[in-house]
């Protein structure tokens, strides 16, 4: 389990992360997503101690990261791709960190095999193509076999079929019970996997919750959409039954506020033919951006963010 | 009424066990990845090639001198290569660190070791035993080679105690330097800045000193980084210079400051 506590971090002018409480249950496999500077990379890397919090605390399993004596073997990390001396070869690169933990010299191997680098651990890192690279910081990780994965954008810079792969490869282990927090701003590639979800955007926490309540959060709810020729007649018939109705594409509309025999119900004594009647569930795709669409109130705070980013 | 049980407090003896216990890891890994590092066998290689080919050219001229030269210091101009070969030592103490940083080995380092006093303990250990036994080995061969070239009129400088404590001496300068370069890079945690801190911390003083006049000026100098690291390998004490040992705390206070600035550096700043 890994535990937020008011987790804060703030540099000189800006608040990089901003008082984030929350709690990512064991054996689940938990999505941190948000826009590019949302804060997702500082809450890992203070998780694991890179980062000191300006206040408030990062806890896994009860304790904080410099407290454990053999980290390895209790928290993995993929953070940077770039992680590995380029001058070094892989299999050294996961021998010094096998030592420091009194992990066996065996495991380099195993774990390089594990994650498909086994014909190629003889390399220097620096030649390895970047996708190689990913799996040698997701093998490093997992050298102590711990309970606990944290993924940085694991998938940046991986080709189709590396990103199947690694889809494949977390949802097997969290499977064997392991809680991952992974983080991306792509929900596409986190859809697939998390079954919880924590959305942060610009250092503050705008959703804690199942992926499946995503939609709910963000104040989208399911509608029904109905195609019928005669869209123009129901409409006002079902507004007068109390429902909300929007045109959509075409001979459609777009309602809520009634259930689907409701729907029916209404159209058939109107005499309406519907040839289409299909309830909609917002995508998890559309509730994120609906939550980390930056609203209209907050289009001044956003033009200083971008001239803090444009600036050098 | 209530029960209150007080853990025993450990002694320090087997609180001293302990932190050793856990120190071993961290020392085996950083010995793994010191020699698998490219800069540390560059720039170990070119100390070696610069106390062997300095030391040799120094040789050849005494040997081939016309008139035989009085009160020479064989010893001293077999090992004449490493006053310029310290300065590949103490690069390649400042890559060590810096390289961790450019390279992007700090993080795995931190989240495995997160006690990083430790970790720079472990690491200082690891380089001054290489630089120790590197020295050792590099200091020795320059001998060898020298007294080969100089001939019989040189051999009573090999079979000595003072032959000894300067070839000590020499390994302890491979020591200090090492040290120095990595106090800096700590410090700095950037190759070229580090490189140029070490510069200017083996330099700057020495020219700093000269606002000083007459004895005054003699009796700060010899303190210096390069005159104390002089002094240990030197034979006899040239004249204002320090002792080996009183060379040595020099050497080890300054190092000292150095290494504490950079832990403080290293534990409390974001990796």
């Amino acid at each position: 389990m890994i535990e937020l506590v008011k987790l804060t971090k703030r540099y000189r002018s800006t608040v990089a992360v901003d008082a984030i409480s929350a709690v990512v249950p064991a054996g689940s496999v938990t999505g941190l997503l948000g826009p590019n500077g949302a804060g997702k990379s500082t809450t890992l890397r203070m998780i694991v101690g890179l980062d000191r919090p300006s206040s408030g605390q990062a806890l896994v399993d009860g304790r904080t990261h410099a407290e454990r004596v053999t980290p390895l073997r209790e928290v993995g990390a993929v953070l940077e791709s770039g992680s590995a001396n380029p001058g070094r070869r892989a299999l050294d690169h996961l021998l010094w960190l096998a030592y420091s933990n009194r992990i066996p010299r065996s495991r380099a191997r195993e774990v390089a095999e594990l994650c498909g680098i086994g014909s190629v651990v003889r390399r220097r890192a620096g030649r390895l193509s970047l996708g190689m690279r990913q799996r040698l910081g997701l093998a490093a990780a997992l050298l102590g076999d711990p309970p606990v994965l944290l993924l940085d954008e694991p998938s940046n810079g991986l080709d189709p079929e590396g990103i199947s792969w690694l889809r494949g490869f977390i949802r097997e282990l969290g499977a064997q019970g392991r809680t991952i927090l992974i983080s991306s701003h792509l929900i596409a590639e986190i859809a697939e996997i998390a079954d919880h979800v924590l959305v942060i955007r610009r250092g503050a926490l705008l959703a804690d919750c199942p992926a499946g309540r995503l939609p709910l959060m963000a104040g989208l709810n399911p509608a029904i959409r109905v195609r019928s020729d005669q869209v123009g007649l129901l409409a006002g018939v079902l507004t007068a039954h109390g429902a909300v109705v929007e045109q959509g594409a075409e001979a459609t509309i777009l309602i809520s506020g009634l259930d689907r025999s409701a729907v029916a119900a209404v159209a058939s004594s109107a005499g309406a033919i519907l040839t289409e009647l299909t309830e909609v569930t917002p995508s998890l795709e559309q509730a994120y951006l609906a939550l980390t669409a930056p609203a209209l109130e907050d289009a001044g705070q956003l033009g200083q963010a971008a001239q803090k980013v444009s600036a050098p | 009424m209530t029960l209150t049980i007080t853990e025993p407090t450990p002694s320090w003896r087997s609180r001293l066990l302990a932190s050793a216990g856990q120190l071993a890891p961290v020392l085996h890994s950083e010995w793994h990845k010191l020699r698998t590092t490219r800069s540390a066998w560059w720039t170990a290689g070119l100390a070696a090639f610069i106390s062997v080919l300095l030391g040799i050219l120094r040789c050849s001229s005494i040997a081939s001198a016309a008139h035989p030269v009085t009160g020479v210091d064989y010893f001293g101009a077999s090992l004449f290569g490493l006053s310029v070969a310290q300065f590949a030592i103490a690069a390649g103490g400042v890559l060590i660190i810096t390289a961790e940083y450019s390279g992007g080995t700090m993080p795995p380092t931190l989240i495995a070791t997160p006690q990083r006093v430790r970790l720079l303990i472990a690491k200082i250990g690891v380089l001054a035993a290489v630089a120790w036994a590197y020295g050792l080995l590099i200091s020795a061969l320059a001998v060898g080679i020298g007294l080969a070239i100089l001939g019989p009129r040189a051999h009573a400088a090999l079979f000595s105690a003072l032959a000894v404590r300067r070839l000590l001496g020499a390994s302890g300068l491979f020591v200090a330097m090492a040290l120095i370069g990595f106090g800096c890079g700590t410090i700095v945690r950037r190759s070229a800045g580090g490189l140029i801190a070490t510069a200017a911390v083996l330099m700057v003083p020495s020219l700093a000193v000269q606002v000083l006049t007459g004895a005054a000026r003699q009796d700060v100098i010899r303190y210096l980084p390069l005159r104390a690291a002089d002094a240990l390998v030197q034979g006899s004490s040239s004249t204002g210079a320090l002792s080996p040992l009183a060379a040595l705390g020099a050497l080890a206070a300054e190092i000292a400051v150095l290494l504490v600035a950079g832990a403080m550096v290293l534990s409390r700043r974001d990796a």
